[in-house]
């Protein structure tokens, strides 16, 4: 039987091979064009990934509500710039 | 585990920087590949720092056994490694796969 801690971590693994498998199959060149909200669909996937390790394996969930609040604004505002930037070059 | 996939990681990269080498793109070949190697090469330095500490925590877990300090050490180190992890989750689809 396993035990609680053990499976969480596998099933947030598993979602994180998951998202990243996804995000492999939309860079296939064989796809169809892609468009920009592609690319800002990978980079919206990406923070969420990275929010997630954050929470689960480095135990933000359970820190203090002002470092929650810290990375969970690291993540917006990165995930924001990234894709604004990725926008306008675009 | 975690110290061989960074080796592991760590190879990957000098081979794939050694082929891009060897078909003559270097660091100035264009805009993109200046961020390619900074960002690539920034994290690989991170990541070795990372090895080190992991074989560090490791080798000192295997002598001498766990106290609450090493606890403590192994507790940090994790987090960095994580650290370093999720920001390749960031800076691989930044670079390899966006269109």
């Amino acid at each position: 039987m396993l035990d609680i801690l053990g499976s969480k971590n596998l099933v947030v693994w598993l979602v994180l091979m998951g998202v990243t498998v996804v995000s492999w199959y939309l860079s296939a060149p064989t796809l169809a064009s892609p468009s920009a909200m592609t690319g800002i669909f990978m980079i919206a996937m990406a923070f969420f990934k990275a929010r997630l390790v954050m929470v689960h394996f480095m135990e933000i969930g359970k820190a203090p509500l002002a470092l929650k609040l810290i990375c969970d604004t690291w993540a917006v505002v990165g995930c924001v710039s990234v894709a604004g930037l990725y926008f306008c070059l675009e | 585990m975690a110290f061989l996939c960074g080796v592991g990681f760590a190879v990957a990269k000098c081979i794939e920087y050694q082929g891009k080498f060897d078909a003559g793109v270097t660091l100035f070949h264009n805009e993109y590949f200046v961020f390619y190697y900074v960002l690539t090469g920034v994290h690989l330095v991170h990541l070795l720092v990372g090895v080190g500490v992991l074989a560090y925590g490791y080798a000192k877990l295997t002598l001498r056994g766990l106290d609450a300090i090493s606890l403590q050490e192994i507790e940090s180190s994790a987090s960095y490694w994580h650290m370093v992890d999720l920001l390749w989750i960031v800076i691989f689809p930044l670079l390899y796969l966006l269109p």
